[in-house]
């Protein structure tokens, strides 16, 4: 770099703006090796969206300064404030803000050695090491994305406390603060303030005990395991994993005695504990969001901006850590905002604690679950969580050696569709190649359910574009379910001339029909069709999907009463085993009771897609929704885009536009007048409701399907309404609303 | 090579005037500005010093290699930068230390 003597001080800005000038209009003069894509590639300096230097730096003030100015010397208003405060920026990084833009704004957290305070001192190391664990399972459960997270810190972020003693000293804060209010009236201002600062410490205390519970540090055995792991070694090693002590005391893979512990060590007994204080978490976050408004006020029309009215906090305190371009912008919400954000997070930790341990009976329940999460206004962490709750190595979990992935899904594949080569009687059982194809075929099934489980943990864009590859996959192990039926067919049909039913086939294609629903709720739920695309979209979601999933759940109850019928207890009459006699009796009957509800929901979506489609062709033809036409096959291209994932399918779940226009009959809709097309939307609508009302009988009645029958009911009442105004549309709108419970099934609105 | 496949770019590339034969005096007057390093001063007290790279009619100019700094600041490194002539005050060259130096 040459320093500023080389510099000739003669203003040459002008000479040379005069010679620019005489370019052409649109004449770029540039080096011989310039490309235009460097110019793509650099900063624009004084736009303030690309150029972070477009604002001066103030000099950082630093601990020092802040504590000059009386940081240490607050009240606890003041105190409350400041720790609010550092909360909101806490949130504005769990939401993808960098750390040094966001916590380390906070100088406290920059000088942590040089913070000797009775709350900040405990707090800013606790806080410090939340921030150790957060980036840990969130970067080891590998479902985040640069969107989501920002795992990069310029800076170590590192307590010299251990963790164990800083929770020690969070209590003892907790304690004291609360001894020393113990004499004064309990709702005084004061006690009341103090009593806040105390839930706060409890709070940090909570979340590093529950998060730390939920996903166990890495034991010196999973280092280890993990550091000597080699993806090409024969997997014959892992099957002669016994642990023997040599004379220098360690074992074959070089663990000590002490390393060789369990990898993951999430004690059952004390389960129990977790869980309470996962709920105590909760209310204390609940506590806190309630008593927001206690710490010191904003100066500017109370409004918290970026918290640089309080003294220990310095927005631009890392601006030169930061890149010189395209700086993120970063959101800090307000103190309430951020309280009732950790309320949110806190809830769903207490149901990752409580419930999520809970779902790993079957791969429904799992699976069910983890979708249900993300959809639940998820952040990246929580998600984490789940994930490394769950599997927090490979396939086993929990970290249970003895229970992979594998029992789930073998407990659902027997429970739905019984297959031959499981059932003890059936001679599929005893044929060893049979085994082996079963096994084969369980071994891709796994890996494909855990790929998909992780899947669940990502965003929904990211998890959409993931769906994709999944069903591609899942489509390749029908053929390994397919060796598995080939198999169980010869050798049944060597006994028998009974043809057994295609069991391992079938729940192949029962979760490739979940798969593909998700896909397309996922699209829905992103806002991704538009209103004239609806036609073949809800004609595929009822004529196909919808319809498959009847068949499917119709052919379960078959196999079920098959497999229950070539059972001998069924015609036993044995008092012994009546008992064992009655409860499988009570649970086939169970599962025939989910089976029929199941089905009559699926019929219930169908009617409404199918209202909704004669209801779209409908206001096609009225003119209220336009459809672009560039060329002659612009719908055709529209379509193939849509169903291209499913094209390596093939036959039943991919229908190429040609069939889909035979299929759907939609050319003959298009003829039939408007009045009649409406008419038949809403006895759609109508038998919708009928059937949705019906599964209340059912002990499994969820309340989705109450909003589901809304959703119904609405799109029945606005059919009627366009049916009777369809005369009078001209000054009228209408549009299709996709409400916030009900993302996947729009409501007619005419305005 | 993504700019020479793409053919937005490809498009975008001749409107860069090469070393030609038909090139015009105001091309070659202002080429004799290019590859050398400037000191710039914006409108917001800034200095950038960067090696000028290209150039069009408005005088929007690309260097590369460029850092800033803020008067009695530090110097932050920027790469390639983009600057508009509405936001420049002074314009100097940096001459080379030695003949001999890169």
């Amino acid at each position: 770099m040459k320093n500023s003597n080389d510099t000739e001080k003669i203003d040459m800005k002008d000479e040379f703006f005069a010679a620019c000038q005489e370019l052409e209009l649109g004449q770029l003069v540039g080096v011989k090796k310039f490309k235009l894509i460097e110019a793509m590639s650099s900063v624009e300096l004084m736009d303030p969206k690309m150029d972070t230097g477009v604002k001066k730096p103030v000099k950082n003030l630093g601990l020092a300064n802040a504590v000059k100015n009386g940081l240490f010397d607050g009240n606890p208003t003041d105190i409350l404030a400041t720790i609010d405060a550092t909360f909101a920026l806490m949130v504005s990084w769990l939401e993808g803000g960098s750390l040094a833009q966001t916590l380390f704004t906070n100088v406290m957290m920059r000088e942590l050695e040089e913070v000797h305070h009775e709350i900040y001192t405990p707090f800013c190391h606790a806080l410090t090491h939340i921030v150790q664990i957060v980036t840990y399972v969130i970067t080891n459960s590998y479902t985040y994305e640069e969107e989501d997270f920002q795992a990069h810190c310029p800076f170590p972020v590192c307590s010299q406390v251990p963790r164990d003693e800083v929770v020690r000293h969070l209590r003892e804060v907790t304690a004291t603060l609360a001894q020393s209010v113990s004499h004064k009236p309990p709702n005084s201002p004061e006690s009341r303030k103090v009593l806040a600062i105390g839930a706060r410490m409890e709070m940090c205390c909570l979340l590093i005990e529950v998060i730390t519970w939920l996903v166990p540090p890495q034991t010196p055995a999973v280092l280890k395991v993990l550091s000597n792991f080699k993806p090409d070694e024969p997997e014959e090693k892992s099957e002669k994993e016994e642990v023997r002590i040599t004379a220098a005391g360690e074992n074959e893979v070089g663990l000590t005695e002490e390393e060789a512990q369990p990898p993951f060590t999430r004690s059952e007994s004390n389960k129990q504990q977790c869980q309470s204080m996962a709920r105590r978490l909760e209310t204390v976050a609940q506590a806190i969001a309630e008593s927001s408004k206690m710490g010191r006020s904003a100066p500017n029309n109370g409004e918290d901006g970026n918290f640089s009215w309080l003294s220990a906090i310095e927005p631009d305190l890392n601006k030169r850590f930061l890149p010189s371009t395209f700086p993120r912008k970063v959101d800090i919400p307000d103190r309430k905002t951020a309280l009732d954000y950790l309320v949110g997070l806190t809830r769903r930790l207490k149901i990752i604690a409580t419930n999520s341990l809970d779902t790993t009976q079957d791969l429904i329940s799992l699976f069910f679950f983890a979708r249900s999460f993300n959809f639940d206004k998820s952040c990246v962490l929580t998600r984490s969580v789940l994930q490394l709750a769950l599997f927090p190595l490979d396939e086993h979990i929990s970290g249970h050696p003895d229970k992979s992935i594998a029992e789930p899904i073998e407990v659902t594949l027997r429970e739905m569709f019984p297959p031959a080569v499981l059932d003890k009687n059936s001679p599929a059982h005893h044929d060893p190649l049979c085994q082996q194809l079963y096994n084969a075929f369980m071994v891709q099934i796994s890996k494909h359910c855990l790929s998909v489980y992780q899947t669940f943990g990502t965003n929904l864009a990211r998890q959409r574009d993931r769906i994709i590859v999944s069903i591609e996959d899942l489509g390749l192990i029908q053929r390994d379910a397919n060796r598995v039926e080939y198999r169980t067919s010869e050798i049944i049909r060597e006994n028998s001339h009974e043809a057994p039913h295609q069991a391992v086939h079938t729940f192949v294609l029962f979760n490739l029909l979940s798969l593909v629903s998700h896909y397309f709720e996922l699209s829905l739920r992103m806002d991704l069709f538009v209103p004239y695309e609806f036609p073949y979209i809800y004609w595929y979601l009822s004529d196909i999907l919808a319809r498959w999933q009847i068949s499917t759940l119709e052919r379960s109850q078959e196999m079920n009463l098959l497999a229950w019928k070539s059972n001998p207890l069924s015609t036993s009459v044995n008092r012994r085993t009546s008992k064992e006699k009655q409860k499988c009796e009570e649970n086939l009957k169970k599962r025939f009771q989910i089976n029929q509800s199941h089905t009559v929901h699926q019929f219930g979506m169908a009617q409404i897609a199918d209202g909704i489609v004669k209801t779209t062709i409908a206001l096609i033809k009225m003119r209220k929704i336009k459809v672009p036409k560039w060329a002659e096959d612009s719908e055709k291209q529209r379509y193939d885009n849509r169903m291209a994932p499913m094209k390596c399918l093939g036959h039943p779940l991919y229908i190429s536009y040609e069939q889909y226009l035979i299929l759907s009959k939609t050319n003959e809709l298009y003829e039939t007048p408007i009045p009649q097309l409406i008419e038949e939307a809403i006895e759609k609508f109508d038998h919708a409701i009928q059937q949705l009302v019906r599964l209340r009988e059912y002990p499994d009645f969820h309340d989705d399907e109450t909003i589901y029958i809304k959703v119904a009911r609405a799109n029945l009442i606005g059919a009627r309404l366009l049916l009777r105004l369809q005369n009078d549309m001209t000054n009228r709108r209408v549009d299709w609303i996709f409400g916030e419970d009900c993302p996947i099934y729009p409501i007619l609105r005419i305005t | 090579m993504l700019a020479d496949e793409d053919d937005g770019f490809q498009i975008a590339e001749t409107l860069v005037v090469e070393e030609k034969e038909e090139e015009s005096e105001a091309c070659k007057k202002v080429r004799e500005y290019l590859s050398k390093r400037y000191e710039i001063h914006l409108t917001d007290t800034r200095i950038i010093r960067g090696t000028l790279n290209c150039t069009d009619k408005d005088a929007n100019m690309l260097f590369y290699e460029s850092d800033e700094r803020w008067p009695e600041g530090e110097t932050r490194w920027l790469g390639q930068a983009m600057i508009a002539k509405k936001h420049v005050i002074a314009m100097y060259e940096i001459k080379p230390a030695q003949e001999t130096s890169i």
